[in-house]
C-alpha cells in the first residue's frame, strides 16, 4: 500500500506542477528563463508544500490518535497549530520580521505551545490530562491571537486572521518550502521511529510500561515531533484542518488497525489528499480557501465516523 | 525471586516486605478497596513510591521477558485481530513469532478467535485473548489483576489450571482474586485489609475462620458461605 | 470634468444627511471627527482651536501624512458614544452608521456622515463642504484649485501601469485610486486579485506598490516581497500607501510628486517599453 500511495503522491505532484494561470509550455518557447523561474519560484513551492504539509498532518494525526488512544483525536487538540499562528502574527506585526521571520516565529510558537502544554499537564501525564491541558492551551493561545491582532492597528489584521484560520498555499515562496519541509520531515522521522512503541500503547499505558516503554518520555517525544510536523506547516500556510483527523481512518484498516503502523501510510495519504485538495482549489470555479475545502470534505466524514461509532 | 523491601504506596498501602518464589502460584485476596491492585502494581514496578523492588537481587527494570502485567480492565480501543493484539505482547520491535502467538491463544482456549476483531468479542472472550497476550513472551513473572473476573465457571478452572502449568514451567505467578474457593488452590495467599498485609502463608492458615470473619465478615458452613 | 456635475448633485444629497441646521450663526468650536478620512479633511480646513478631538488614526503618522498637523490634539476611539462627553457641536464621520445617526438624533448632536468619494472631484467637493461647515470656505476653494491644477500636469498619453495593494489585490480600474493615478499619467490595467504568474508572464511597464507600515509584515504585505517578483522587469515605483488609505485630502501632494518625478521617464517608457523587453531578452 505504501508504494501505491507514494506513486499517487508523485502523480498528483506532477499534476499540481502542471496547473497554473499561465501556459508554461508556451512561456518556455519564448522565454525559457522565465518559465524556469515560474516553475521553481511559484509552482514548486506550492506543490512541495502541499506534499510536505499534508504528510505532516497525516502522520501527526495518526500519532496523536495512537498516543491518546482515541480515534477522534487530532493534532489541533494539543495546541501547536494555535501556537504557530500566534508566533507568526507576533513576529510579523510586532517584530517586523519578514516572511521567513514569520515562518520561524510560527515554529517557535508551536514549540512554545508544547512547552506550555507539558508544564500544565505535568511530567508524567497520561492521555486524559494531556487532552485537557491541550484544550486549555489552544483556547488561551486563541484568545492571545485575537488580542494581538486587536492591538496591531492595521487594516490587514482581519484579512490575516481569516488567512490563518482558513489556510492557503497560494503564492508561497521557495525559502518557505526549504524552511518548512526539513522540519516536517524531522518530525515525521521521530514519529515513524516511535511507531512500535505506539502500537504497544494500544494495550494501555500500564501494559506498555511493563513491556519496557517509558511512557512519560514517549509522551514528550511524540508531542515535540507533532509540534515539528504540524507547526512548521501552519506557520507557512495557516490552519488546515481535518486531514489529520480523517486520513488515519482511511489507512488504519489496511495495517491491521495497529495505530503506530498507520503513521507512515497516513503521512503518504495525507500528502496525496492535500495535494489533490490544492489542485481542486485551483480548478474549481469558486474562490475557496484550502482549509475551507478540507473542512467541507472532512466535516461530513467526521459526522459519519461519530454516527458509525454509536 | 521477586522481593519487596519496605514497599509502600501511601495512603493506599502501608509498607510491605516479602519475597516471592518462582514456580509458585500466589494469590492476593482482600475486600474491595483493600489495596490489592495497589500492591500488585507496586510489585509489577508500575508505580513510584517508597521502598525497593528487587528481581533476583537487582533493582527491577521492566522487560517483556522478565514480567508481564495484566490489568483488570478489558477495554480494547482498536479493532485489531486477536492474533495482532497477542503479538504486541512480544514487545515493541521484537521479531514476529506466529508460533508463539498460536501457542498462547491455544493455551487460553482462544485459538478460534485468532482472526476476529477484539472489539467485537464478548467480555469473556476478550479476557482470554488478553491473557494470551500476557503469556506470549513466556515471561519469568506473571502479575494478573483479577484474571478470572468475567469468566464462566468452566473457564475459571481452565485459567487456574493454565496458571498452575505456567508455575510448573518455572514462572512465578501472582494474581488478585475474589473467589475464595479458587484461592484455596494457590500455594501461598496474601491477605490485604485496609492497606495492610494482615496474613501471609498457605491457604489453610490464611483462610482461617478468624480471618474470614474479621476481614470479610463471612463464615464457611455446611450450606456454603454465610454472613456472620 | 465629468465629476463636477456629479459632485454638485452629490453635495445636495450630503446636505440632506446632516442632522440640524447647515447655516449657523457662529462657526463650530467643538468639532469632533470619528474617521481617518474626515480627520484629514478637518486638519486641512479647520483651525486648531475649533477641533475638540480627531480619531487616533488621524494623529498616527503611520496612517496619514497629515499627522504632523495633529500634534497636541486630543484623540478619540472613533465611536460616537465615547465623544458625547465632549459636547461636540459638530461630529464628522464617513460611511453609513444607522445606529450612530439614530443616537445623534436622540441626543440632539449634529452628525454629518459623508459618503465614500468615488473620484477626485468628489474629494474636492467634500473638502469644500467640510470647509463650509467649519467656516473657512477659502480652505476648500484652495484645495479644489489644487486638484484642478493637477489636471494641467497630466501627461498626454497615459502609461500602462498596475497598482497592487495588500495580498496581491489591484484597486478597481474605475475606482477612486485609479482615478487619482490617471491624473499622474498611469492607467490601471487590471482590477481584483493579481495572479503572480500572469504578472510575470505579461509585466506592466510600471508597477506601483504602496508603502505602508514598513516595520510590520503580515501575510497580505508579504505578497509584494515574493522572491519571484525580483526578476520583474517593470519599473517599480513606491507610492505613499498612507495617502491611498483614504484617497482623499493627502492625495494631491502625492500625485504632484509623481507628476514631477517621473514625467520624462514615463514618456520614455511609453515609447520604449516593448523594445526594453526584447533588449532584456536578447541580453540573456
Amino acid at each position: 500500500m505504501k508504494l501505491a500511495l507514494a506513486l499517487l503522491c508523485l502523480a498528483l505532484a506532477l499534476v499540481s506542477l502542471a496547473i497554473g494561470p499561465v501556459d508554461l509550455v508556451a512561456i518556455h518557447a519564448r522565454d525559457p528563463d522565465l518559465a524556469r523561474s515560474l516553475l521553481l519560484e511559484l509552482r514548486l513551492p506550492r506543490a512541495g508544500l502541499a506534499l510536505a504539509i499534508g504528510a505532516g498532518l497525516g502522520g501527526a494525526g495518526a500519532a496523536t490518535q495512537a498516543l491518546l488512544r482515541n480515534p477522534l483525536a487530532s493534532p489541533d487538540v494539543l495546541g501547536p497549530s494555535t501556537g504557530a499562528a500566534l508566533g507568526a502574527v507576533l513576529a510579523g506585526y510586532f517584530l517586523g520580521a519578514g516572511v521567513i521571520g514569520m515562518a520561524a516565529g510560527g515554529i517557535i510558537g508551536a514549540l512554545a505551545a508544547l512547552l506550555l502544554l507539558l508544564a500544565l499537564a505535568g511530567a508524567g501525564a497520561g492521555s486524559t490530562r494531556l487532552v485537557l491541558a491541550g484544550v486549555a492551551v489552544a483556547t488561551l493561545l486563541g484568545v492571545a491571537i485575537n488580542l494581538a491582532l486587536g492591538l496591531a492597528p492595521s487594516p490587514f489584521a482581519l484579512y490575516d486572521l481569516m488567512t490563518w484560520l482558513m489556510g492557503s498555499l497560494a503564492d508561497r515562496t521557495l525559502p518557505q518550502l526549504l524552511l518548512a519541509a526539513p522540519l516536517i520531515l524531522a518530525g515525521l522521522a521521530l514519529l515513524v521511529r516511535a511507531a512500535p512503541a505506539l502500537d504497544a500503547l494500544a494495550l494501555g499505558e500500564e501494559v506498555a510500561q511493563s513491556l519496557g516503554i517509558a511512557t512519560a518520555s514517549l509522551n514528550r517525544r511524540i508531542i515535540i515531533a507533532v509540534a515539528l510536523a504540524t507547526g512548521a506547516g501552519v506557520a507557512v500556510a495557516g490552519s488546515i484542518g481535518f486531514i489529520g483527523l480523517v486520513v488515519p481512518h482511511i489507512v488504519r484498516p489496511r495495517v491491521g488497525h495497529r495505530p503506530g503502523a498507520a503513521i507512515l501510510p497516513a503521512a503518504l495519504a495525507g500528502a496525496a489528499l492535500l495535494t489533490a485538495a490544492d489542485i481542486a482549489v485551483r480548478l474549481l470555479p469558486l474562490d475557496l480557501k484550502l482549509g475551507v475545502l478540507t473542512a467541507l470534505l472532512g466535516a461530513p466524514f467526521f459526522l459519519w465516523l461519530i454516527l458509525k461509532g454509536r | 525471586m521477586l522481593e519487596a523491601v519496605a514497599l509502600a504506596r501511601p495512603p493506599m498501602l502501608e509498607a510491605v516486605t516479602l519475597a516471592l518464589q518462582p514456580g509458585t502460584l500466589n494469590g492476593v485476596i482482600g475486600p474491595n478497596g483493600a489495596g490489592k491492585t495497589t500492591l500488585l502494581k507496586a510489585l509489577a514496578g508500575l508505580s513510584g513510591g517508597p521502598g525497593q523492588l528487587l528481581l533476583d537481587g537487582k533493582p527491577f527494570a521492566p522487560h517483556p521477558r522478565r514480567l508481564a502485567w495484566l490489568p483488570a480492565s478489558r477495554e480494547a480501543v482498536w479493532p485489531m485481530t486477536a492474533a495482532a493484539l497477542v503479538a504486541l505482547g512480544l514487545g515493541p520491535g521484537a521479531p514476529p513469532d506466529p508460533a508463539a502467538v498460536s501457542a498462547a491463544l491455544g493455551a487460553c482456549d482462544a485459538a478460534t478467535l485468532a482472526g476476529r476483531p477484539v472489539s467485537q468479542l464478548s467480555t469473556g472472550e476478550r479476557a482470554r485473548v488478553l491473557l494470551a497476550r500476557a503469556l506470549v513472551a513466556r515471561p519469568g513473572w506473571l502479575l494478573l489483576d483479577e484474571p478470572i473476573a468475567n469468566l464462566d465457571p468452566g473457564h475459571r478452572l481452565d485459567v487456574l489450571a493454565l496458571l498452575r502449568a505456567e508455575a510448573a514451567r518455572g514462572a512465578g505467578v501472582v494474581l488478585a482474586l475474589h473467589d475464595l474457593d479458587l484461592a484455596a488452590r494457590c500455594d501461598r495467599l496474601l491477605l490485604i485489609d485496609r492497606g495492610r498485609l494482615v496474613a501471609d502463608g498457605p491457604p489453610a492458615q490464611v483462610l482461617s475462620s478468624a480471618n474470614l470473619a474479621d476481614v470479610f465478615g463471612v463464615a464457611r458452613g455446611d450450606g456454603g458461605w454465610q454472613r456472620c | 470634468m465629468v465629476g463636477f456635475a456629479q459632485a454638485a448633485r452629490w453635495m445636495l444629497a450630503c446636505a440632506s444627511m446632516t442632522a440640524g441646521d447647515v447655516a449657523v450663526a457662529a462657526n463650530p468650536a467643538r468639532i469632533v471627527s470619528l474617521n481617518l478620512c474626515t480627520d484629514e479633511y478637518l486638519l486641512l480646513t479647520a483651525q486648531r482651536r475649533q477641533i475638540s478631538s480627531i480619531s487616533r488614526l488621524g494623529a498616527d503618522p503611520q496612517e496619514t501624512p497629515l499627522a504632523g498637523r495633529a500634534r497636541g490634539l486630543a484623540t478619540n476611539s472613533g465611536r460616537l458614544g465615547d465623544v458625547i462627553g465632549q459636547s461636540p457641536d459638530l461630529v464628522l464621520t464617513m460611511g453609513e452608521a444607522p445606529q450612530d445617526a439614530a443616537l445623534a438624533r436622540r441626543l440632539g448632536v449634529r452628525l454629518v456622515a459623508l459618503p465614500y468619494p468615488q473620484s477626485p472631484a468628489d474629494v474636492a467637493a467634500q473638502v469644500r463642504q467640510v470647509a463650509a461647515l467649519v467656516g473657512h470656505v477659502a480652505a476648500g476653494d484652495a484645495f479644489a484649485a489644487e486638484v484642478a491644477a493637477l489636471q494641467h500636469g497630466v501627461p498626454a498619453a497615459p502609461t500602462d501601469a498596475l497598482m497592487v495593494g495588500g495580498g496581491g489585490l489591484a484597486p478597481a480600474m474605475d475606482g477612486l485610486a485609479a482615478a487619482w493615478l490617471r491624473l499622474a499619467g498611469f492607467r490601471q490595467r487590471q482590477s481584483g486579485p493579481v495572479a503572480m504568474e500572469a504578472l510575470l508572464a505579461d509585466p506592466p511597464p510600471v508597477l506601483l506598490v504602496g508603502r505602508y507600515r514598513p516595520g510590520q509584515v503580515s501575510q497580505p504585505q508579504a505578497w509584494a516581497q515574493h522572491p519571484a517578483l525580483a526578476r520583474l522587469p517593470s519599473r517599480r515605483i513606491t507610492v505613499d500607501g498612507r495617502a491611498f488609505l483614504c484617497g482623499g485630502a493627502a492625495m494631491p501632494a502625492e500625485i504632484r510628486r509623481l507628476q514631477q518625478q517621473f514625467p520624462a521617464e514615463i514618456r520614455r517608457l511609453q515609447q520604449k517599453f516593448p523594445a526594453e523587453i526584447s533588449r532584456l531578452q536578447a541580453a540573456r
